[in-house]
């Protein structure tokens, strides 16, 4: 293809290029159309792009920035909600607000690093045994059955427990149990594209395997990768609270929604602020995250637009 | 003077869409007499289903609107009737026979237990109550009259175990159970292998001998239609544009569009020249033109087509909706 | 048949020896020194030393994984450092419990989430199938700790209806164990008392750990459901004059019963991992718990145990499901 610089060549990179904008111009229609038409979709863009900005910008608009790693100031101790502290203050004192804004930072860490640490894992795998097939495909899948047949949190628990309590431990326990479900995805996409005619025209047009990999293959995954970490993270962030709140997670005096459940519930029922907005903001942040990725799933697989 | 059974008026059909209103049919009319053999020809999208369909009353009624017409049955109007009149009729009056019998059976039960939920309904709706093992024996006979063979190990098989033919019949058992006046089969053999489309055709054709019924055959292929029927309808984009006998329409079609589909088959003997096809494509139904909606691709329209739909005219033993039929 | 379910045993046997080797390299080849661990953080060094010949850590691998298995295989599953008990002892008094709360839960959530699902298809976008896709979708996303927390706080401080937390009240007879499940135990001896007052300790952590299974069947119920009505089948039977509601319980739900199957076996997963934090809520003494109080301990043997036991069940009752698939679905048994 290279050298040649015929008009025919022209024209027709002219016409690519035009039916490339086309084509752009038609996502953005459809992400319009999606956030427009969906209020479910819309809310949870919106309820996630509420919690981002809190992870990014957390310490700064917190209102008392220095409670956020647990100063002590017992004269503030368990003071309800009021208008120096709009969610009231925990048992040493420290601004809630402060607190669960900061944590929110913590959470979304957790939770990225799980989805983004599941997907480096497993989209390889996936890839390579969906392509390769054969031995190699019946030995990863092999594996990745027997981590699905295992339910995850009580793994993650036994992982934690021989590692150690902490975040850094939990995250990678958790991390282990989520593979897998990359791996069936990636997989099973990668059989179903590998039979598509046109990865046969490239094939016979003499694209090496390599090749295929990077310029068809990968990108028909990130679809699929994009809906299911969506979707995952909501899940990861439900978990490693769960840990959290059952105490091999985050220690205090970090911020973690889960770990400061935990300790509410000992303030419970009379302190009860100190239960409620922890759990609030982990379960408006999961539902943002399950609804958008719905939405993503609505919109980049249109088979399923009945849900 | 034979017994009219169906007789369509006027019937009007709307689907009501995201996109807007969808003129699925307009205006039509249908007639069928005990003992008739009615083909419907069209291609798809030009509303044979539908009508069809709207017969029995399946058409769910949220997107579809009927804005007038009428469908009588025996002449008693069943347009818009209620469930429970319309479950007297359907299977027991008037019974339908659909495409891809694949699709048309539930894949986790045998065909023997869905024929006897059948029996068993028009069963209940009749009155009469028959055993287990009566209605087992009469569907065992009814599946080898239609040419089952081995009839009793296919009652206790799996549909995805039959074959396409195999599963047909069953179907067709299915929808002569209930012992009906009418058979509508829709694309009855538009899934299955040329050679079983011709043994299916003949079955059907031995069922209006044996059991004068009246049949209705759908089909986009004009070569099936005119082999089992003596009458045609010809349907264009939700419109009748010409009814006749299926010989007459084959030696002297009267309307554009029948004369396009007609010259449109390769015959053996043409040995140069291109294949003739019809230019143009069906019209929009969301926003289907005002006059003959043939117009846009007729070679003979004039501005009076663009206009005014035309209504069927009789010439000689056939309906016409042509401004200019007879006069070529 | 018969070859599908010993393929299937073939493929369950492999997947518990995987279970065995992941629980044995999670103990013994995860950073830090496995006798250390089993010792406990407050031994001294001649505890470690002992418990690693005990245990036989200074031995070779391969030697070590033969002794797990020939060990478990004896019912052996070591001893806790925190009871003293041997952990077969703790495990066998939890898991009654355990197995009696997520019952009842699993059939909540079934019962509840097919029946919701049904109803949104059946009556797809009117009011009450908006309800339920409301009601599905934040019910996933609710955490089950703060969910059991809120519902303790309702009904039992401040309604008082049911109790707060606990298995049987201190002062209620408990019955002389036949199948080792208390309200089943207590109905069998005609102890209605008891039997009641167990079942209204039950309520409440059934109700929270169904919670997540019972949205999400129920969302997918809706929506296998929806495409069943949609199929070919439903005109035809309709056609022939059947009625639409003994098609939509005939057909449709027994055709969408089947990928619901496959997502109870995987809720069934996802509800093992939560009864941890549902018996943490509710001090419900069973494997969840006893998981995390000797898991805080650093009590590794009796973690392991839980493990390997529910991750035992797990594997099992999936066998079950998928028999149950191949009696739904006579496609696969004929394939």
């Amino acid at each position: 293809m290279s050298g040649q610089s015929l008009p025919l060549t022209a024209a027709m990179a002219a016409e690519e290029r035009q039916a490339r904008r086309a084509h752009r111009l038609r996502q953005l229609r459809l992400w319009r159309r999606l956030f427009t038409r969906s209020f479910s979709s819309a809310l949870g863009l919106a309820i996630v792009t509420v919690f981002l900005v809190f992870a990014a910008f957390g310490p700064w608009i917190a209102p008392y920035p220095a409670d956020a790693m647990g100063a002590v100031n017992m004269k503030l101790s368990l003071h309800p909600p009021n208008w120096q502290h709009w969610f009231g203050t925990d048992e040493m004192g420290n601004d809630l607000l402060t607190r669960v804004l900061v944590g929110t930072r913590t959470s979304l860490q957790i939770g990225l690093t799980i989805t983004l640490g599941a997907a480096a894992i497993g989209t390889p795998l996936g890839l390579l045994s969906g392509y390769v097939g054969g031995g190699t495909r019946a030995a990863i899948m092999s594996l990745t059955d027997l981590f699905l047949s295992m339910p995850g949190l009580v793994l993650a628990i036994a992982i934690v427990a021989a590692l150690g309590p902490g975040i850094t431990n939990a995250t990678i326990a958790l991390a282990i149990v989520w593979w897998p479900g990359y791996v069936r995805l990636i997989d099973a996409k990668t059989l179903s594209v590998k039979e598509e005619p046109y990865i046969e025209v490239a094939r016979s047009l003499g694209a090496s395997r390599a090749r295929i990999l990077f310029r068809y293959l990968l990108p028909n995954c990130v679809s699929p990768l994009i809906v299911k970490a969506s979707m995952d993270m909501g899940a990861a962030i439900l978990a490693a609270a769960g840990l959290g709140f059952i105490g091999l997670g985050a220690r205090a005096p970090t911020p973690e929604w889960g770990a400061m459940l935990s300790i509410a519930r000992g303030y419970l029922p009379q302190w009860w602020w100190y239960a409620v907005f922890p759990g609030t903001a982990i379960y408006l942040s999961v539902l943002g995250f399950n609804l958008l990725g719905d939405g993503l799933r609505d919109m980049l697989d249109p088979r399923t637009s009945s849900g | 003077m034979t017994v009219p059974l169906l007789e369509v008026r006027k019937l009007s059909l709307q689907f009501r869409t995201f996109d807007g209103v969808y003129q699925a049919l307009d205006r039509v009319d249908l007639d069928v007499a005990a003992g008739d053999t009615v083909g419907i020809v069209g291609e798809t999208g030009c509303g044979k289903s539908v009508l069809a369909k709207s017969v029995l009353g399946l058409l769910p009624s949220p997107p579809a609107h009927y804005p007038g017409g009428e469908i009588r049955w025996r002449g008693a109007n069943i347009l818009g009737a209620p469930e429970s009149r319309l479950r007297e009729v359907r299977g027991l009056q008037v019974a339908m026979v659909f495409q891809d019998p694949m699709t048309f059976l539930d894949p986790l039960y045998t065909v023997g237990d869905q024929v006897r939920e059948v029996v068993r309904q028009h069963d209940r709706v009749r009155h009469a109550r028959r055993g287990k093992a009566e209605i087992r024996r009469g569907v065992i006979e009814l599946f080898a009259r239609l040419g089952l063979r081995d009839a009793g190990r296919v009652y206790d098989m799996y549909p995805h175990q039959l074959s396409g033919g195999m599963r047909q019949r069953v179907l067709i058992a299915m929808a002569l159970s209930g012992q009906p006046q009418l058979l509508i089969a829709d694309e009855p053999t538009t899934a299955l292998d040329v050679t079983v489309q011709g043994q299916i055709l003949r079955l059907l054709q031995t069922l209006v001998e044996e059991m004068s019924l009246a049949i209705v055959l759908i089909s986009h292929d004009l070569g099936v239609v005119t082999s089992i029927c003596r009458r045609v309808v010809v349907m264009y984009a939700g419109t009748v544009v010409e009814t006749a006998a299926a010989s007459d329409l084959l030696t002297a079609p009267l309307h554009p569009y029948t004369r396009g589909l007609l010259s449109a088959v390769p015959r053996l003997a043409d040995t140069a020249g291109t294949l003739r096809g019809i230019p143009g494509q069906i019209p929009n139904l969301l926003a289907p033109p005002a006059g003959c909606r043939f117009a846009p691709r007729c070679p003979t329209a004039t501005s009076l087509c663009q206009r005014e739909r035309p209504e069927l005219r009789i010439i000689g033993g056939s309906a016409v909706a042509c401004h200019h039929a007879g006069a070529a | 048949m018969a070859r599908y379910i010993l393929r299937r045993l073939l493929v369950l046997a492999g997947m518990l020896f995987g279970l065995l080797c992941t629980t044995f390299l999670v103990a013994n080849v995860a950073p830090g020194d496995p006798a250390a661990l089993a010792a406990g953080p407050n031994a001294t060094r001649a505890m470690v030393e002992t418990l690693r010949r005990e245990y036989g850590f200074d031995r070779p691998l391969a030697e070590q994984f033969w002794i797990y298995i020939r060990d478990i295989a004896h019912g052996n599953l070591g001893r806790s450092i925190s009871t003293t008990h041997p952990v077969t002892e703790d495990v066998a008094k939890a898991l009654p419990n355990t197995i009696e709360l997520v019952a009842a839960a699993m059939g909540l959530g079934i019962a509840g989430g097919v029946g919701l699902g049904i109803v949104a298809a059946v009556r797809r976008d009117g009011w009450i199938d908006h309800l339920i896709r409301v009601f599905a979708v934040s019910g996933i996303a609710l955490p089950t700790f703060w969910f059991g927390l809120l519902l303790q706080l309702l009904f039992a401080v401040q309604l008082g209806w049911l109790p707060v937390s606990g298995r049987l009240g201190i002062m209620t007879a408990v019955p002389q164990p036949i199948t080792h499940l208390l309200i089943v135990d207590a109905l069998l001896r005609g102890m209605w008392g008891t039997a009641w007052q167990a079942m209204g300790y039950l309520i409440l952590p059934a109700v929270v750990l169904s919670f997540p299974c019972l949205a999400s069947i129920a969302r997918v119920t809706r929506a296998e459901m929806i495409e069943c009505l949609a199929q070919d089948y439903m005109t035809g039977g309709i056609a022939q004059g059947l009625s639409p509601r003994r098609m939509q319980l005939r057909h449709a739900l027994r055709n969408a019963m089947l990928p619901i199957l496959a997502l109870i076996g995987l809720r069934f997963g996802w509800m093992l991992g939560g009864t941890v934090l549902v018996e943490t809520v509710f001090d419900w003494p069973g494997l969840g718990l006893l998981a995390v109080t000797t898991a805080l301990l650093s009590d590794f043997k009796p973690v392991l145990g839980v493990t390997l036991v529910i991750g035992f069940c797990f594997m099992t009752t999936n066998f079950l499901i998928d028999l149950t698939y191949a009696w739904l679905d006579p496609r696969l048994r004929h394939g």
